[in-house]
Order: C-alpha cells, then structure tokens, then sequence
C-alpha cells in the first residue's frame, strides 16, 4: 500500500523533473518565434488549415527559423482545455494559432494576453471571442452563402424542393443552416431539414433525403465531411446532386461547391500571423477576416452523370474536377 | 519554475472538478454494482442547465442546487428504467445519456457563452484572483468527500452498500433492494452533473461535445484511486488529479496525440491487471 504511493509519487516526480528539463532546453532553441498551434480534431479540413498556414507563415517568413508546436485535442473539450493551460503556462510562445471552435473556445478562456489567431470558427462574434480589447483575431470561415445558393440554383434549375443536410449539435452548421432556409426561401425554393444527431445516422437520413427531395445541400459540417464518401455513394445511387460548402469535399463525390477553400483559410491566417510577429500590427489592425472564395468548383464526372452543363455566367469562375 | 507551478495548478484544477465524476463512477459500479453509463449524459445536463441558468442572471449557487436537482432526477429516471422496466444495467445509462444529449442540446444549444457574467468561481474578494478557482474546489471536493464517507457510515449507507454486495440479505431483512439501487444511481448522476456544472463556470462556456470521454476519466480516475484505496475517501480526489497529470504529461511530451487514446487504454488495462494482483496478496 504505501509502497504503491510511492511508486506513484516517483513516476510523477520523475515526470515532473522532464518536463522541468525539457522547458529549460526549449529555451535554447534558436527559433525567432515560437507558435503553439491547438487543433480540435483530426480532420481532412482541419488538417487542411494546419498545412497551409504552417507552410505558408514558414514561406513569408523567407531565412528566419520558427517553431510550430503542435497539438491535438482528438476532439475532446476537456483535452484542448489541458492543452490550453500548457500553452498559457509557458512563455516561449509568442503567438497561439487556435483550428475550430472548441479550440478557440479553450484557449480564449485561458490566455487572455497573447494573441490568439483563429481559424475554421463560423461566427467568432456570436461565440464572444471577438470584442472590443479582445486579444483574438483570424479567418472565419463564414462562406457567402448567397452566393452559393444561386450557384445551385442556376446549375440545377429544376431542383424545387431542397434538402439540408447537417448535424443538430454544430453551431458553425446551424448558423449557416438558418440563413441557407432564408435564402433558399427568397428564390422560392423549399428547404426540408435533415439533421442527424452523430455519424452512425448519417445513412438512413441520406437514403430519406434522397427520395423525398431533388438535391442536398450541406453547411461546413464536420460529420458530413468525415461520412461524405457514404454520402455521395448513396446519392449517386439514387442520382440526386450533392451541393458542399467545404471545396475539398467535391472531389469525394459531391456535385459542386462555393464555399470554404480550407487551405486558403490557413494561409490567410498565416499572413495575419505574420503580420503580428513581424511588422508590429496588433490584434485590431489584423482583425477578422472570411475566406476568400469566389470559385465555383464542380466535379466533372458527376456533373456528366446527371446530365448537367456549366450555366454560362459562372464559366470564368468554375474550376472542374474529378 | 512559475511555469511548472501554473502548469500543475491547472492539473489540480481540472482533477479537482473531475473528481466529482470520478465519485460518480465509484458510487455506482463500486457501491451498488451498476456500471452507469448515464454519467455523461448528466454531466452534459449539468453543464448546459448551468450556461442557461447563468447567462439568464440566476445566482450561482441556486444555479447550482437546480443542477444538483436535475442531476438526481436523471438518476431517479435511470434507475427507474432498469428496476421497474427491467432494462440491462448498460442499456438504462446508454438510453438514459443518449436521451439527455437531446434534452441538452434544447436547453443551451450547441454551444453557449457564459461571457462576464457571476459565476461560484468569481464570487471571492479579489485578493485571491488568480487561485479562486483552485480554493473553492478544494473546499468543494473536500466537503463531498467528508459527506460522502459519513453517509456511508450511517445506516442507509450500509444498506446501499448491501444493495450491490449482497442483495439477497437485504431482501431477507425486508429492505427493497430497488430503492437502494435508485438511490445510488441518483447520487451518482447528481455528482455527474455538478461536475459538468464545475467545468462549464470554470471555463466559461458549455459546448455539446464537452461531455464527450468524460466516463473514461471517471474510469481511468476510480481505477488510479483504487491503488491507494478501495474505500471511499481522499482517494478518488488523488486518482483524478494523478490521471490528469498523467494526460498533460503526454501533451508535454509532444507524442503522436493520435496515440492519446491507446495510452489511457492501455494505462486503465495495466492499472486493473496491478490491482487485482494486489487484492490478491491481501486477500
């Protein structure tokens, strides 16, 4: 019994002692800058935004050494809150780079100085990270919704009723969902929801929504873009279009896009990131930014199985792919 | 040195307020014999009843008696459905935290901002600032377990404690095993949810996905304790904070966080083949 104690006491103390030693050798790194880098999960768009903004900030950056510590939260909130607490309680980092929501969410609560930038977060307002003195600023990724809505609707002209696809627990997918409806109205279309609760739905509501609507139109959802090879083996079964906010998501099977370039997302936020640690501009200069996006990207193969063509107006902006 | 000492003043944070869950999962698979999966499910009802209650001005500390509330009656519902419906042990709490996700999700939404507003973690004279949080959960996890480890003492405790070893004498005595069961449950969900309550005041904003792997912690926590001691007491509070400690030691380490999660697996499945070893000696 106490000898378990003190086994348990020296594991600790020993673990104790490493990362004592490690944080004094990190000192002596030669990186100019260090950034800790919180990312909620691993994800294909969220890995996206990783690489862009890792590559890009090493590029502007040209000669000078910088650091990237990367960490993951495998979507746990409690996870990215340790995480936080270890980037908050060590001052070699001079800039936090924060991927989705819960991440920013967790490092907001704690650094309050440090400048945070973020990215993949929808609406940072809604979410009271952006305010007056606040020390956060990055790239949402709040798509022009719009936009996208008569995309859809001049390259599926015949599309009446309208089936929204997304899960009930994402605040970035009901704050597009909310203003989608609003569009899809204003053109006298019908939306009918189709939300899911978790992964393990995801077929049966793609089968529903499938014989009951024309074609699906889905927010930034993060699990429609971890089901979407499901998703669009099923509507090509039944051969309905697949509209996605998120452009990477077209090559897996979806019909068309107009929205988020996740990659973009992170080069944005690499130049905003460069901008505070080398030209001396505060977090209010830098600010919140969307991505940019007016490319239309449409999947050449599946727009030739469902027998659709290019609307003329949109030729110059549309960028095929298979 | 600063440093380290913010770094492990979290760690005794987040294993103070896991602690509760940690109670939680004791309560119900050590106490009464019921591995009550409800325990996420009521941390994620705690948590969002609290952003709502809040972000509307109720005070904290009622806020959280209407938790506390909440809790046990998720616990009741629980327990009803595994005594008077006759559903498995497992199946109650899967039905139960798969229902309250809903109920969850219409309480505070997805996500919900606490912002400025009071919470029981800002209440004390500013002198404090920045160990307010620290002071109120010691105090907090220390009154639990002394509440706790009386309760146990008393009459009742006993016989919730025969409700799970030996049920049979208590039916013998003429004692309704079904009522201890429910009220183990209910004490287990009421812990569950404070400790959601706890995390959402601590860090100043509920999401639906924070109840997400919060059973594992409750685990790996009971399992930790359970070196030290197979009795209710201090132990549990070290437990959760050792495997919090355990967790930022692997975040400090900068290993593949994809293995995260084989490593808390593989840590609960060596920690249980020690245990029962040592039970064995002892025995």
């Amino acid at each position: 019994m106490k000898k378990n104690i003190m086994v348990i006491i020296t594991i600790l103390l020993c673990g104790i002692i490493y990362v004592a030693m490690q944080q004094n050798n990190q000192q002596q790194v030669h990186a100019k800058y260090t950034v800790g880098i919180l990312q909620t999960a691993s994800h294909p768009a969220l890995d996206a935004v990783l690489q862009g903004f890792q590559v890009e900030l090493q590029k502007l950056m040209g000669d000078e050494e910088i650091a990237f510590v990367v960490q993951n939260a495998q979507g746990s909130v409690s996870s990215a809150h340790t995480i936080a607490q270890q980037f908050h309680g060590s001052s070699k980092y001079d800039l936090f780079f924060t991927i989705a929501t819960p991440a920013a969410q967790a490092m907001h609560a704690v650094e309050k100085k440090r400048p945070i930038m973020i990215a993949a977060v929808t609406d940072p307002v809604a979410l009271g990270l952006v305010y007056p003195k606040s020390n956060i600023c990055g790239v949402t990724d709040m798509i022009d919704v719009p936009a996208e809505v008569s995309m859809l609707h001049a390259l599926v002209s015949d599309a009446k009723n309208i089936g929204l696809l997304y899960t009930v627990g994402e605040t970035n997918s009901l704050i597009l969902i909310d203003i989608m409806k609003k569009e899809l109205i204003k053109l006298g279309l019908t939306p009918v929801d189709f939300a899911v609760g978790s992964e393990a739905d995801m077929q049966a509501m793609v089968e529903l929504a499938c014989r009951k609507v024309d074609l699906l139109l889905a927010p930034t959802d993060n699990v429609v873009a971890s089901t979407i090879p499901l998703i669009t083996t099923i509507t090509k079964k039944y051969k309905k279009p697949f509209i996605v906010s998120d452009n990477m998501l077209v090559t897996a099977g979806a019909l068309a896009s107009q929205g988020v370039d996740y990659k973009t997302s992170g080069e944005q936020a690499a130049y905003g990131a460069y901008q505070l640690l080398t030209q001396n501009k505060n977090v209010y200069e830098v600010g919140i930014e969307q991505t940019k996006s007016d490319k239309i990207f449409i999947n050449e193969q599946i727009m030739k199985f469902l027998e659709l063509s290019v609307p003329k107006e949109f030729v110059n902006r549309v960028e095929l792919v298979s | 040195m600063f440093e380290l000492l913010l770094l492990l003043q979290g760690v005794v944070e987040r294993g103070l307020i896991f602690s509760f869950v940690v109670a939680s999962v004791y309560v119900a698979s050590r106490l009464i014999n019921f591995d009550n999966l409800a325990v996420e499910g009521a941390f994620g009802l705690g948590g969002a009843l609290t952003a709502l209650l809040i972000c509307h001005g109720v005070n904290p500390w009622i806020t959280l008696c209407v938790v506390l509330l909440a809790g046990a009656l998720s616990g009741v519902l629980t327990g009803l459905l595994y005594t008077k419906l006759k559903l498995n042990k497992l199946m109650s709490g899967i039905v139960m935290t798969t229902g309250l996700f809903s109920i969850t999700l219409k309480i505070a939404g997805s996500n919900m901002v606490l912002g400025d507003k009071q919470t029981i973690f800002n209440g004390l004279p500013i002198l404090f600032a920045s160990y307010q949080s620290l002071i109120i959960l010691v105090l907090f996890s220390y009154v639990l377990c002394m509440v706790i480890s009386w309760f146990l003492q008393t009459e009742v405790g006993y016989l919730l404690r025969a409700a799970g070893d030996t049920p049979q004498m208590l039916t013998n005595i003429g004692k309704n095993v079904d009522f201890y069961i429910i009220m183990g449950l209910t004490i287990s969900n009421m812990l569950a949810a404070a400790s959601g309550a706890f995390f959402v005041q601590y860090s100043g904003y509920f999401s639906i996905w924070g109840s997400v792997g919060v059973l594992i912690v409750g685990l790996a926590g009971m399992i930790l304790a359970q070196t030290l001691s197979r009795h209710f007491g201090i132990a549990l509070i070290v437990g959760s904070i050792v495997y919090q400690a355990i967790l930022s030691l692997t975040f400090e380490l900068q290993l593949d966080q994809n293995w995260n999660k084989l490593i808390t697996a593989v840590l609960i499945v060596l920690l249980i083949v020690f245990n029962q070893s040592l039970h064995k000696k002892m025995d």
